[in-house]
């Protein structure tokens, strides 16, 4: 007969080859994404692939497979996998947790593992009870099956919910594998506050898209402190002010290891920093005629300072730490690091400017254009810090808190708590009474092997008595 | 005496033992196993003081670190979780014969902890991600986990060498190696206790990520390969609860199952770079 179309795809999704296949595949595409680099800038991968190669990783997500449309396919089809086959157990489980215990028949005693026969001169109400509580010293209350002046038979176990163990473990993934899904829902974003200033957007991450925050950050203080005679950080601090509505609602010393938290986004300390072209420079101003000495000011950038001389001011338009000129001869800064740093300042007299020109850090005896009444040289730069933030919004992470609760709890129960089941019986033969003792359990079969023995063991003493 | 001197007697007191250990294969006696064990003993007791030191000398270096922050570090505490786990397994399991199997393995972590050049044996300041109480917790669990895998991955090489070698017979090898179904069973043990504590160890990690970096998971190379790791160990307790696998079978799986740990913990490390660069 055919398969209908509904039971054959129900066939595939309770298939454990669809199990071992999936996880394999999962396996293998995870040992890839450790050997690629993932989430990397273009040229990282250009480094070491060919263009055309680059073009086919980036067509397939393998510079970002962890969140690729294939592997949430992969993880999703897992977690199909995974409730299709606890369903399709489910009536079989829910048969043995329900069923009444059989009578310890020839046929039961056949399946069973351990068994002891024992002969009894008399029976009465006292060992009836002696035996009882001697069963129940070591697996659990029993139920007496049948109890006749004659004949007597009974059954204990323990542990019988245990069975149900690997429902708990397959419930903590598959809620797992949903928490991390709904992970993608939220964002996960950096950003970089200067002491003092307030930002709002982040660049989010593996991206270079910005999203703007319904809140601004504001750092008040940043502190870093070292090891001892070292370059080591020992630990950086951040005293932050959350702003929403132009009201401030939340402040907290974040630190590393202590984020703060706020409408469900965690700030956590990343790094730091010094934020070049927002920060001081330090001038020596040396008059070029006359006998004064030269001096030094500190000049922040966009600020003006006067000069001791009367009339004269000094401000610092610009800063660029790596100093480089375009094609039109415009000034540009070629990147962020401290390569050649260079300030443009303007000399003021009565509110005019009467000289404007670029000072070097690393030439501090480059003169060009001079004109005015003084010689400048750029000592130093000091760039305001700023503290790195990294800011996360993930919906899913309770749940996924919860699914590692039960998948703990379920492995704990799997491999430590087994179902033991006894079953005794007297039976009269002849002059005498013929005790059986059987007994299994799921697992751990030689540590119930030794409490089947101890009981043994009473019974033994009760039948001598 | 400093913490070193202290980790290299450890190594001689180690290295004996595991000659100790070769040795009861051939002669078997009880009193024998009794001093091999006492020998264990003292070993893992001046193992202890050396680590011990190391972490009241990192206070008074002024870091004040638990010894697990660097690759000597780690290679000396896992060397102690195994001769731990292994002398309560061989106190459950009431045999001293899977140490043969094992004790090679400690040695070599020992050796190659004080004599790799590779490998710097200064006491190191914490970087400020490191930390955190969590860093007991997370290191101590996988390594506790790792340590029974050893264990068991020492009873598989002992299992498959007696079926190998003998023939079931009973009694009398009982002495030399433990017999095939107890062996069986402290395989199966060792990686379930190694399972539930890497499953853990894996957790607690998760959740300082997600506390010192924002985000839980991120498939930094040691995580993805502690996860393929748990996996194999996930596909050795089906095979055995589920498929009913026992014997051989089952010790091949958990021999490879060791073969992940071992690149989860050192290749890892030698191979692929990420979050867990610094052990």
């Amino acid at each position: 007969m055919k398969k209908s179309f509904t039971s054959s795809v129900w066939s595939f999704f309770i298939s454990l080859k669809l199990t071992i296949f999936i996880l394999i595949i999962i396996s293998i595409a995870s040992i890839i994404g450790t050997i690629i680099p993932q989430k990397e800038l273009p040229y990282v991968y250009l480094r070491a692939f060919k263009p055309s190669t680059y073009e086919l990783m980036r067509l397939l997500s393998f510079d970002n497979m962890y969140e690729s449309w294939w592997f949430m396919a992969l993880l999703t089809l897992f977690t199909l996998n995974l409730i299709c086959c606890t369903i399709n157990r489910f009536p079989s489980f829910w048969r043995f947790i329900t069923q009444k215990e059989k009578d310890l028949d020839d046929q039961l005693i056949k399946t069973l593992p351990l068994k002891k026969t024992l002969r009894l001169k008399a029976f009465d109400e006292r060992t009836r009870n002696l035996i009882t509580r001697s069963v129940q010293k070591y697996v659990h209350k029993p139920t007496a099956l049948k109890s006749t002046p004659e004949s007597f038979s009974l059954f204990a176990e323990s542990g019988k919910y245990t069975r149900a163990s690997f429902y708990v473990t397959h419930l903590g993934i598959v809620l797992i594998i949903i928490g991390g899904l709904l992970g993608n829902l939220g964002y996960q974003g950096y950003m970089q506050v200067v002491e003092g200033r307030t930002n709002d957007t982040i660049r989010l991450r593996g991206s270079t898209q910005e999203k703007k925050l319904d809140f601004s950050i504001r750092c008040d203080d940043f502190q870093v402190t070292f090891y001892e005679g070292s370059q080591r950080p020992k630990d950086f601090t951040s005293q932050l002010t959350i702003i929403d509505g132009g009201k401030e609602v939340k402040e907290k010393l974040i630190e590393v290891n202590d984020p703060l938290q706020y409408k469900g986004v965690f700030i956590y300390q990343s790094s730091y920093g010094t934020a070049p072209g927002d920060g001081q420079v330090l001038l020596e101003v040396t008059p070029k005629t006359g006998t004064q000495q030269a001096k030094r000011y500190r000049i922040g950038v966009g600020e003006r300072l006067p000069l001791e001389d009367e009339g004269y001011e000094l401000a610092v338009k610009r800063f660029v730490p790596d100093f480089s000129m375009g094609q039109n001869n415009e000034v540009i800064n070629r990147s962020q690091e401290m390569r050649n740093p260079a300030a443009q300042i303007t000399l003021i007299k009565d509110g005019n400017p009467v000289e404007e020109k670029w000072v070097f850090a690393n030439f501090p005896d480059f003169h060009g254009g001079q004109k005015g009444p003084y010689t400048f040289k750029f000592l130093n730069f000091a760039g305001r810090e700023y503290t790195g933030l990294q800011l996360t919004k993930d919906p899913g992470v309770w749940v996924v808190w919860a699914g590692c609760f039960f998948l703990c709890l379920g492995c704990y129960l799997i491999c430590f708590a087994s179902h033991q089941r006894l079953w005794l019986k007297v039976d009269p033969k002849k002059d005498e009474y013929l005790l059986t003792l059987a007994g299994t359990s799921s697992k751990n079969m030689l540590s119930f092997t030794k409490t089947f023995d101890r009981i043994c063991l009473e019974l033994k003493q009760i039948a001598k008595a | 005496m400093n913490s070193s001197s202290f980790l290299g007697i450890t190594t001689f007191l180690y290295l004996f033992t595991m000659a100790l250990y070769f040795a009861y294969i051939f002669y078997r006696s009880k009193k024998f196993g009794l001093i091999i064990r006492g020998f264990t003993i003292v070993g893992l007791l001046v193992h202890t003081i050396g680590l011990g030191l190391r972490w009241y000398e990192s206070y008074q270096l002024g870091y004040g670190h638990i010894p697990l922050s660097n690759m000597y570090e780690a290679l000396v505490s896992m060397a102690w979780c195994i001769v731990l786990v292994l002398i309560l397994m061989e106190q459950k399991f009431k045999t001293e014969t899977m140490g043969a199997f094992v004790f090679p393995i400690v040695s070599i972590a020992m050796a190659y902890a004080s004599l790799a050049p590779s490998v710097q044996d200064e006491i190191e300041p914490l970087i400020p991600a490191l930390q955190s109480n969590w860093l007991t917790y997370h290191v101590m669990t996988c390594f506790l986990g790792y340590a029974a895998f050893a264990v068991s991955f020492g009873a598989s090489i002992a299992f498959l060498l007696k079926k190998k070698d003998a023939p079931p017979s009973t009694e009398e090898d009982a002495v030399t190696l433990p017999a095939l179904d107890l062996l069986d069973e402290i395989v199966y043990k060792g990686n379930a206790v190694g399972f539930l504590l890497l499953g853990i160890g894996i957790i607690t990690g998760a959740v300082w990520a997600n506390y010192a970096w924002g985000s839980y998971w991120s498939w930094d190379p040691k995580e993805t390969w502690s996860l393929i790791t748990w996996l194999i160990y996930a596909a050795f307790l089906h095979a055995r609860l589920t498929r009913g696998w026992r014997g051989s079978k089952t010790a091949i799986l958990s021999i490879i199952g060791f073969c992940g740990v071992l690149f989860t913990f050192l290749g890892v490390n030698y191979v692929l770079s990420g979050l867990h660069s610094y052990a």
